[in-house]
């Protein structure tokens, strides 16, 4: 875990910006612990009105009081005012303590929300780099339940503790103030429950994990067999799974009870030393009180703050000890935050609209080994024109394409687009004007309309259409029940590969951009879909550069040149009937892919 | 939430199922467990009882007051206590604990016996969530309900008992907040569970938000969309922090409404009181009790009040459970085979663990569906001679994978029949034909453990030695050597840490060391890499041999060697040969293995390095 002193930066600095906020909160507690303190007080008041009362004996009961009005009254309007009082003090602190929460809910769910938001920004800006080595679904999590742990840990452990110390620094000082000895007597076993409490919590945490572990070992036992349950099944095993998560819930169970068992002691024994704080209350008080040292009234008023008392702080011990799961999720979500932004290390100038020409000079690039590396690249592309890039897998085709959209930045060499340098023009301006298809066709859980208008917001319906018209995508949906509105993804309709690629295809050409890029993306799209989709694509020759990654030469051969890439280098490049004369990859890929029959009767010829 | 994705009825009168189910072997404890409680009640109710007679005594006599015997009177009714309330926590703990097993014991068991066609209806996650959330659910609130319902009813109604007696009028005064008190619990819990509830449902939607945001980062980069994706977040969070903020202020404002209502009870109890003491009709120790018990009914209320909310909340997932366990496995031995099997196995004979060979295999004009009005399979016929090696080859959706999942006796045929020797394959135990299969599937699946358990998964007798024989005949034993923990390496959850070949290789020797007499290879090459797939195939020669085999695969070396390949389209079979036979046939399988051909010539070539 990262101790740096940033470690817990994040929070301190949400936390700072919504002071007045816990502030204002620790105010209003700090008045309804008054009011809270107030309400046994009353009670004082009344007792020892009633019991100092000397004309006692002498009063009627309360229903015959018209015969003795005055005093009766007197007495009764104490005792009407003492029952009024303790229920606007009980409203009053309610109303404080509401006032309160109401505070720190804000300050806590508002920190929260800053929080995400900042988290879900931030992921958007974090370097490609760091994203491709980082496990996403660790990223996931550090945004949710990471976030979970810190939400609970401001809304329920510093609420919690926040309120019994606040409680016990009002409550306190009023006590020792009204009766010294009776304070002593009312507290003595408060340290001694709180330590214990802490201490408790402090050493079963290792039993709590252990059992968070078995119930997940467990989880993990179920998963695997509904998982692989056509392997189960093929070899039978199901005796053998029953045995094998009969072992994992038995271990679970004993864990469990155990826990159990444990919190039976825990329970049990700060019962014990709770209610015997009580018994000292009863006893010592009604001592104090035959010695004349402490009023019947505050006695009982001091039965009340001890129970006021005892239970938080009872809670305090388990919460402090809780508290220290939250550290662990600020660190996790620091690290988050600390992953580098991608950061412009020229300055930029202010770019046109592009008209498309595209050239690279010297190009390099190494990142690691999973990306394939560019070197010493060099190459011009006119405005308009149509290239295709062949290659071998890991020749670096997408990489070159990461490059111009500028998802990574070329360490030595210069590429320019209509002779500006790339890496002086803004990131978003240059993929403002690139329309790009990437390799994977990714889709969000949405309609098609807003997957195909997603980064078009303002595109119109009619643009919609056409778009999908190019894709060759249009009539498919079409036929779809509910058509543009249909819902994709996990709780919607599942696309086969080749729709998805056209969809995709079909949210990038909404976007009218003098330069388009397009990785490997008609793969799982049928030949005759594939031509009618080039042809689309043509209509816009001489207006828009594309770029087109393929193994087909049915789309190499439209392209004005092919542009072969072998090793992170240009191969060769020309036109297709350049090409097919030039000994290399070029003419190999072409030969199986047309002159292909010599080869394949010489095959049925062995066979047969 | 995904109520579409799952088929299981919830079932009627699933509480009273349920009662019998967990009641019945746990008498002793839910007996042992309501006595504790109603103890508890009592000792509870006694407390404020010693407050009372000690300021009375201190009102009455003064310094006479015996303060040593009330100090032991209460010393013995805390320990007492004490001893109550650690008693019912291991109670109810071992309760719940034994409930939560056998739960999710018959939950997990009975999954075992349903078929596929029950799986294919239900998702994955939402059958763990019955064994695993569900379960734990129900029996917690089974025990801790018990416990709180014997304790908190009893005490209310003793505190009132006790009250009544003390001063009836008052007493009825008290009395008279309790609906109230009730009727304002309920309404907060029923709300507040209903908030959480709401919380929930958007946290796991910021959830799913950020794992799309996070594999979809790139398009939205690549699209400029990121400031309206935060846009769009915004508004989500914002909807979350609503639902949070008033989530937590009803909780917060729950406790000072309830408090104001006791402390009404407690105001007039002084107010009243107070006066009936100054007429000397009531001791002032009386009216300290009563203002005491006042706020001693709050806990049991609240308890008892939140135990009920969550009684009602856990209908639904009770509903569901008893709903999963109803379910009628649709594939089993038939209670006439079973009946025959127990009476064997009576006189000595397993039919199960039979020795008997399978000779023949026969489809006979065999039709299925997955949904109705979509078949699958129409009238498919094939005899497959003993030993026989078996190619299907078609395309996606043409039937194929079918072919084998009934022969594997995952589903059955909804008409016609499939023999084995002779005999429809129904009238042999499910687990003898089972047994004798070994199956490599197109995606690997391993299970966590070490390679060694992972390949004896398919033979548990096996021994070491036979394991790592079972791994050299396909030729996977040297790469298992080359890892760092040899035949000892864990394997992750998922398989994390393998590649998709080296899991597919173990899986394949996993499927050979029960030595199966029928070999199915569902698309088992489809999925690795071209060196694994060379691996696989120079082992599959002589692993074939001798056994019965039904290969499903796209790579013409695979196919070639087939003693027959069966050309399935649409349900029905296309042509049917070897090779040569096929080739020299220039029909269908002379045009796919053209198209493969040239596919298989140009990854070659892409692949080059």
């Amino acid at each position: 875990m990262n101790t740096s002193p940033h470690h817990h930066q994040i929070l301190v600095e949400l936390i700072r910006s919504k002071k007045w906020l816990y502030i204002g909160s620790a105010l209003a507690l700090a008045f309804a612990s008054l009011f809270m303190f107030l309400v046994p007080t009353i009670g004082q008041v009344a007792i020892d009105f009633v019991v100092n009362s000397d004309t006692q004996r002498e009063l009627p009961s309360w229903l015959d009081r018209f015969n003795t009005e005055s005093q009766a009254l007197s007495a009764e309007s104490v005792l009407v005012a003492a029952g009024l009082l303790v229920v606007v003090a009980t409203v009053l602190g309610g109303l404080f303590m509401y006032l309160k929460d109401y505070l720190a809910a804000k300050a806590c769910e508002s920190t929260i929300m800053s929080l995400r938001e900042r988290l879900f920004a931030h992921i958007h800006r974090i370097e490609e780099s760091y994203l491709a080595q980082s496990d996403s679904g660790d990223i996931v999590q550090r945004c949710t339940s990471d976030i979970d742990t810190l939400r609970d840990f401001l809304t329920i452990q510093v609420m919690n503790i926040g309120r019994t110390v606040v409680l016990v620094i009002v409550m306190l000082p009023l006590m020792f103030w009204k009766n010294v000895p009776m304070t002593v007597v009312s507290t003595i076993l408060l340290p001694i429950v709180f330590l214990f409490a802490w201490k408790f919590f402090e050493r079963i945490k290792i039993l709590f994990q252990k059992v968070d572990e078995a119930e997940s070992e467990l989880t993990t036992i179920v998963q695997e067999n509904l998982t692989g349950i056509r392997v189960v099944r093929a070899f039978a095993r199901q005796d053998f799974e029953c045995e094998k998560f009969d072992k994992g819930n038995q271990q679970y169970s004993e864990l469990h009870l155990k826990l159990l068992k444990m919190l039976a002691n825990f329970w049990s024994l700060s019962d014990l030393i709770c209610f015997m704080q009580s018994g000292l209350v009863l006893i010592g008080g009604a001592w104090l009180v035959i010695h004349n040292q402490l009023s019947v009234g505050a006695y009982f008023a001091f039965i009340g703050y001890a129970g006021m008392l005892i239970w938080p702080i009872r809670q305090l011990g388990q919460e402090l000890s809780e508290a220290g799961k939250a550290t662990v999720a600020i660190g996790r979500i620091q690290e988050i935050l600390n992953a580098p932004e991608e950061q412009e290390l020229h300055a930029l100038q202010a770019m046109p609209t592009l008209k498309g020409a595209i050239k690279f000079s010297n190009v390099s690039f190494k990142f690691d080994q999973h990306q394939p590396t560019l070197s010493n690249l060099n190459f011009s592309i006119n405005a308009g024109e149509t290239i295709a890039i062949v290659g071998p897998t890991g020749a670096g085709k997408s990489t070159l394409f990461q490059i111009l959209m500028r998802l990574q930045d070329y360490q030595s060499g210069s590429v320019t687009l209509d002779g500006y340098e790339l890496n002086t023009l803004a990131r978003q301006q240059v993929r403002e004007q690139m329309g790009s298809l990437l390799q994977e066709p990714f889709l969000f859980s949405r309609s098609l309309r807003e997957n195909i208008k997603f980064g078009e917001l303002e595109a119109s319906d009619e643009q919609m259409f056409q778009s999908s018209t190019a894709a060759a995508v249009h009539h498919t949906i079409e036929q779809f029940k509910h058509g543009y509105e249909t819902r994709i993804g996990e709780r919607g309709v599942s696309l086969s590969g080749g729709q998805k690629q056209r969809v995709t295809l079909s949210r990038t050409l909404i976007k009218q951009t003098p330069i388009l890029l397009l990785d490997d993306t008609l793969s799982a799209v049928d030949s005759a879909t594939e031509q009618q989709i080039i042809g689309a694509l043509h209509q816009k020759r001489g207006e828009q550069t594309l770029m087109i990654i393929t193994h087909r030469i049915s789309v190499c051969l439209k392209a004005d040149r092919i542009l072969v890439m072998q090793d992170g280098q240009l191969a060769a490049s020309g036109t297709h009937q350049e090409l097919i004369n030039t000994p290399g990859f070029y003419q190999d890929l072409w030969a199986i892919q047309s002159g292909q029959r010599d080869n394949f009767s010489q095959e049925v010829a062995l066979s047969v | 939430m995904t109520d579409s994705y799952n088929s299981t009825p919830a079932a009627k009168g699933a509480w009273k199922v349920l009662f019998r189910m967990c009641y019945q072997p746990n008498k002793a404890l839910f007996h042992k467990l309501i006595v504790m409680a109603l103890a508890t009640a009592v000792i509870d109710t006694s407390f404020t009882l010693v407050t009372k007679a000690v300021v009375d005594d201190l009102v009455e006599l003064g310094a006479q007051t015996n303060l040593l015997g009330y100090g032991l009177l209460y010393l013995v009714l805390l320990l007492s206590f004490v001893a109550c309330v650690w008693a019912f926590i291991r109670l109810a703990g071992r309760l719940s604990t034994e409930l939560m097993y056998s739960l999710r014991k018959q939950s997990f068991e009975h999954l075992q016996r349903l078929s596929f066609s029950f799986y294919d209806q239900n998702a994955v996650g939402w059958l763990l969530a019955r064994i695993t959330s569900d379960s734990s659910r129900i029996a917690n609130v089974i025990a801790w309900g018990t416990l709180d319902l014997f304790w908190g009813v009893p005490l209310i109604i003793g505190i009132f008992a006790v009250l009544l007696v003390l001063n009836f009028k008052l007493g009825l005064i008290v009395l008279g907040i309790l609906p109230l008190l009730i009727a304002v619990a309920w309404v907060f819990n029923v709300k507040i569970l209903k908030s959480s509830r709401e919380v929930r449902q958007t946290n796991s939607r910021l959830t799913a938000v950020y794992n799309e945001s996070i594999s979809g980062v790139q398009t939205s980069k690549v699209l400029v969309r990121e400031e309206e994706n935060l846009r769009e977040f915004k508004g989500d969070t914002k909807t979350m922090y609503h639902q949070s903020m008033y989530n937590l202020l009803l909780s917060s404002a729950f406790y000072p409404f309830i408090n104001v209502f006791v402390s009404l009870g407690m105001g007039v109890a002084l107010w009243l009181g107070g006066l009936e003491v100054l007429v000397g009709t009531l001791t002032l120790g009386t009216l300290v009790a009563f203002m005491t018990y006042t706020r001693t009914l709050m806990d049991p209320m609240l308890e008892v009040s939140a135990k009920l909310a969550e009684l009602q909340r856990t209908t639904a997932c009770v509903e569901r459970v008893i709903g999963l366990l109803e379910v009628k496995p649709e594939i089993e031995d038939s209670d006439e085979l079973k009946a025959e099997i127990s009476r064997l196995k009576a006189m000595g004979i397993d039919m199960v663990n039979h020795e008997q060979d399978i000779e023949t295999i026969e489809f006979v004009d065999v039709c299925f569906a997955y949904k109705a009005n979509e078949p699958v399979l129409k009238n498919f016929s094939l005899n497959v001679a003993p030993g026989a090696s078996i190619a299907l080859v078609g395309a996606t959706g043409s039937g194929k994978s079918t072919v084998v999942s009934l022969l594997c006796r995952f589903y059955e045929p909804q008409s016609g029949q499939i023999l084995i020797n002779g005999k429809d394959y129904r009238q042999y135990p499910l687990e003898w034909l089972q047994s004798k299969l070994g199956i490599v599937l197109q995606t690997p699946f391993l299970f966590t453990g070490t390679i060694m358990s992972n390949i004896r998964y398919g033979n548990l007798d096996a021994s070491d030695a036979q394991v790592i024989a079972a791994a050299k005949a396909v030729n996977v034993h040297d790469i298992i050597e080359q890892m760092e923990h040899g035949y000892q390496t864990q394997v992750q959850e998922g398989g994390n840490n393998l590649s998709t070949g080296q899991k597919q290789l173990i899986s394949f020797a996993r499927a050979i060391i029960g030595d199966p007499q029928i070999l199915v290879m569902d698309e088992a090459t489809s999925s690795v890499d071209t060196q694994t797939e060379e691996i696989l195939q120079r082992s599959l020669q002589a692993v074939l041999k001798g056994r019965t085999s039904f290969v499903i695969a796209h790579r013409l070396s695979t196919i070639r060697s087939a003693d027959t390949i069966v050309v399935v389209d649409h349900g029905e079979i296309l042509e049917q040969g070897n090779h040569q036979q096929l080739l020299a046939q220039q029909g269908a399988y002379f045009n796919l293995y053209q198209k493969q051909f040239q596919t298989e010539q140009q990854e070659e070539l892409l692949t080059q390095s």
